[in-house]
């Protein structure tokens, strides 16, 4: 077993013009990650999926491999299109405090299965 | 008489044209096209849901969203039920939509998820409509007046407030049906949509006039150098319809890779002084690059530099310029090859009246001239007199043949110390000749104590080179129209509105408000790649080609997409975003972008292999596959229940118990279905060498998918299929079951289906197992029944994860 962890913090006010441009954001974004329209949310879909890329490795610009979605309790739930050899459990989680969003990510890898 | 009411002029259209295809969807992996049947069933489905929603003649719904059919399909849907259309630019600011919403007391946001926008007002999702329409509706019947408003177009301007010009249907049917009485159309043409819908001279030229003649116009989902160039290749494009500045940029690119060619450069010579058939031959392979069907290059929307028309004339290409205002909706004047006349805009459209004033300014006529400003009459009445002439604010002379010559902007004219005029576009054009000029803005220079003619440049080069240009100009200015002073504008480009026209407004006060003690910063001297990075990552610092991307400049991961986009934007050059490591120097960079435009060029026409389309191959194939089906009937009888298979493209979900699945499918489908059918395979199974491959292709209709991972290209191969007219089988179990009851389904299929956006439909085989199960090598006979569900669309905004589950239950409670 093995565990790798990402983490990634974003500035609201720092990222104004990424979200007014939507072609930026159609390169980010599935269009599900947008369904709510606060800044906030967005924003945090934006930091985790920059974590999840850390965590497992991804290469940069890998934005659309990585879905979000919430759960009912509002807990984010990650999936990746093309999960990495011996990917076990991938965990994330998103906090927010003034104009900072923090996303924090875990994965865990068993390098022993098949 | 034309067509005076957008149902009219449907009523016509659909009557004429049925089959043929009316726009094509370039969706990231899935292109669908739309024949004028599709169009009205689905304007007749959407007029139907704006009834749903309370909503009626005199309404006013907004649309904000990059241009598509499903835009399209939107506005329609509200002209045909005199609904007011309230047309907003995709990159308008939350500011700017709250205050035209509530101005025009819309009830209806219907905007792009990718808008971020949150409002009170309620929302429907342009990404949403196909799965929102009911199942049937009819856009016929609602009462609608041609003086009714049609929409309401807000011009951001190059100036002061945002106006709203209220467009009546009389006045964009006439200016329509003027346009094609002008124009003589090519009667097979496929155009290319670049310009916003939210703007007159697309929705005008580029939507309304080849569909009134029956022909196709191609939305691409992104407007990436890579997808634009694929498009025209892809689509046979005959046709663009686009603004100066993108024909400008266009031509950079071109100049930097023909720069180090010398047979190119020398080709671009020769037709500069050959006739016309032979500058088109001698040209072609320049012209290539862009498809061998491309013609006509409609530019609009802003005067066009000599020099830039001029290039693409040399190149072989038809430039037809027209000129107009949002207020004409929009088209006033055309110019066309053969109906020319240089640096002129052409002459005027039928059925209109020109005329010029005693000062100089351009007057307009006729039924295409905007009803009024929305609740702003003194606007109005500032710009329609009482004899219902329209002052159009340009200087404008027409010569004995009827050629109009635009001087310039009345409010740009600029007045000389000693009270003499002086035209700011006449000195622009004189800079623009020179190709380090990027752009320039003549103006008067109100910071010093006395006001200076000055120029505010774009270009690469230093301060020693612009004072040579300048100097050079000068020499051909009337000395009151002499440049005192120049700028060297500090950013990569000028401050512009949606369609690209320069914000002189914004320049002016920028130089005015400038502090005497901190002067612009002059561009230091560098390529534009490192202007682009200055930019980015806001940093004065100095960029050497040394200086590492990431660390240096601190750009991080949203700053690297922002990077890759503007290097899109401003050279038209598609860089990959995995290639910025965080090592990654200046100087590399230069060389990966270097690369990627010489890959550009070669690549263009790459095509995705499919199912071979060779008529003798075609007709052996469903020959044999004919008789094994037929052979396969005698051990297996199918029952079929549920629902009938629906037209296609769509996407069937299964669940897989043996190798009979896909012979079954292709049973149910029949002859004709068969064609349009294939089935997704593990390509580490059916495609392990080239015979299986070959049998497995052409006999089962087999495509190969990857069973781990390797979802983006599972979505290519499949979308490829589905822009085919194809429907695809997939088995999300991912392999046969061993017992025969359901595993469960690979998340993989969620992904397709929230990517693809087609109908799902939920298909359970029973049987199979029992006939043919995993491991034993010949059938048993027997009966298959097949239950097919009702086809589903997901809305955009469900996870994947839950898609994949409501499939898995919808196959199992068949």
């Amino acid at each position: 077993m093995r565990v790798a962890c990402g983490v990634d913090t974003i500035d609201l006010t720092q990222i104004q013009s990424t979200l007014r441009d939507a072609t930026q954001l159609q390169r980010m974004l599935h269009a599900g990650d947008a369904s709510r329209q606060d800044p906030e949310h967005i924003a945090g879909r934006i930091a985790l999926k920059e974590a999840t890329m850390k965590a497992l490795g991804m290469p940069p610009g890998s934005w659309l491999d990585i879905f979000v979605h919430t759960h009912a309790s509002g807990k984010p739930e990650l999936s990746v299109s093309q999960p990495p050899h011996g990917l076990v459990s991938l965990d994330g989680s998103i906090s927010h405090h003034g104009n900072l969003v923090i996303a924090f990510v875990v994965a865990l890898f068993d390098d022993k299965s098949k | 008489m034309a067509a005076q009411t957008v149902p009219e002029a449907l009523d016509e259209i659909f009557g004429r044209y049925a089959h043929e295809t009316a726009f094509v969807h370039r969706q990231p992996f899935f292109r669908q096209a739309w024949s004028f049947d599709d169009v009205q069933s689905r304007v007749g489905r959407m007029a139907a849901f704006l009834r749903s929603k309370g909503l009626s003649h005199g309404d006013a719904v907004a649309i904000c969203g990059p241009n598509s059919p499903w835009w399209l399909t939107a506005y329609l849907a509200c002209a045909s039920q005199g609904i007011v259309v309230v047309p907003l630019d995709f990159n308008s600011t939350p500011e700017f939509i709250n205050t035209v919403l509530a101005e025009t007391k819309a009830k209806l946001l219907v905007k792009s998820v990718y808008k971020v926008y949150e409002g009170k007002l309620e929302t429907t999702l342009l990404e949403d409509v196909a799965q929102l329409l009911p199942e049937a509706g009819d856009w016929k019947g609602a009462p609608v007046a041609p003086d009714d408003t049609l929409e309401i177009v807000f011009t951001s301007g190059s100036t002061g407030n945002p106006k709203g010009v209220v467009l009546t249907h009389r006045n964009v049917m006439n200016n329509v049906a003027n346009f094609l009485e002008a124009w003589p159309p090519e009667r097979h043409q496929t155009s290319l949509s670049l310009v916003p819908l939210s703007h007159m001279l697309e929705q005008t030229a580029g939507f309304w006039a080849p569909f009134h003649l029956g022909c196709t116009v191609v939305y691409i989902a992104s407007l990436r150098p890579t997808e634009i160039t694929r498009a025209l290749y892809e689509e046979g494009i005959t046709c663009i319809i686009t603004v100066p500045a993108f024909l400008q940029l266009l031509r950079r690119r071109i100049e930097a890779q023909t720069g180090r060619n010398r047979t190119a450069k020398a080709l671009m010579r020769m037709a500069t002084v050959l006739p016309f058939p032979l500058a088109r031959g001698v040209t072609w392979p320049i012209r290539r690059k862009f498809g061998s069907h491309l013609r006509t290059l409609a530019v609009g929307g802003a005067a066009l530099p000599a020099d830039v028309e001029d290039f693409w004339t040399q190149l072989g290409y038809t430039v037809i310029q027209g000129y107009g205002l949002t207020e004409t909706s929009p088209l006033a004047t055309y110019s066309t090859r053969g109906s020319t006349r240089a640096r002129s805009v052409g002459k005027s459209l039928p059925n209109q009246e020109l005329a010029v004033t005693e000062t100089g300014e351009l007057l307009l006529r006729g039924p295409h001239v905007f009803k009024e400003y929305y609740n702003n009459q003194a606007a109005t009445g500032q710009v329609i007199d009482h004899d219902g002439w329209l002052h159009t604010g340009d200087i404008a002379e027409v010569d004995p043949d009827g050629f109009v010559f635009l001087k310039g902007r009345v409010k740009n004219m600029l007045l000389s110390s000693n009270g003499l005029n002086i035209y700011p576009e006449d000195i622009e054009a004189k800079l623009l000749n020179y190709g380090d000029i990027r752009d320039a803005v003549v103006l008067m220079d109100n910071h010093a104590d006395e006001p200076k003619l000055t120029a505010v440049l774009l270009t690469n080069r230093d301060e020693a080179y612009v004072r040579r240009v300048v100097g050079e100009v000068n020499q051909a200015l009337a000395s009151h129209q002499a440049i005192q002073n120049h700028i060297i504008w500090p950013d990569t480009d000028f401050p512009r509105t949606p369609t690209r026209k320069v914000r002189r407004q914004v320049i002016q006060e920028a130089v005015d408000s400038r502090l005497a003690d901190k002067p612009f910063i002059p561009t230091q001297d560098g390529t534009q790649v490192q202007a682009v990075l200055r930019q980015v990552s806001g940093t004065d610092k100095s960029i050497t080609p040394d200086t590492r991307i990431v660390s240096d400049l601190a750009i991080d991961s949203i700053k690297r997409l922002e990077l890759v986009t503007l290097l899109e934007e401003k050279l038209l050059v598609a860089v990959d975003e995995t290639m910025i490591t965080p090592t990654t120097t200046v100087a590399q960079l230069e060389k990966i972008i270097d690369d990627a435009r010489r890959s550009q060029s070669k690549n263009a026409g790459g095509q995705v292999r499919g199912l071979t389309r060779n008529r003798l191959v075609l007709g052996v194939q469903s020959a044999v596959q004919g008789a094994l089906l037929w052979l396969l009937g005698w051990y297996q009888r199918i029952e079929v229940s549920g629902n009938a298979l629906p037209p296609g493209p769509v996407m069937y979900v299964a669940n897989h118990t043996s190798h009979l699945d896909a012979p079954t499918f292709l049973r149910v489908a029949g002859f004709r279905g068969r064609q349009k059918l294939v089935v997704a395979a593990a390509a580490d199974y059916f495609f392990r060498g080239p015979l299986r491959s070959w049998l497995s292709r052409n006999l089962v209709h087999a495509v190969p998918v990857e069973r781990e991972g390797g979802v983006r290209e599972s979505l290519e191969r499949i979308g490829h299929e589905l822009s085919l007219g194809r429907s695809v089988v997939v088995f999300p179990e991912g392999s046969r079951s061993t017992n025969g009851r359901i595993k469960p389904f690979k998340p993989g299929i969620g992904f397709l289906a929230a990517s693809l956006q087609v109908p799902v439909v939920p298909v359970r085989l029973k049987g199979n197992f029992e006939l043919l199960p995993k491991g034993s090598r010949w059938p048993k006979k027997g009966v298959t029944h097949v239950v097919v569900g009702e086809a589903r669309m997901y809305s955009v905004s469900l996870p994947p994860d839950a898609i994949t589950h409501d499939l898995q239950e919808a196959v199992e409670n068949l």
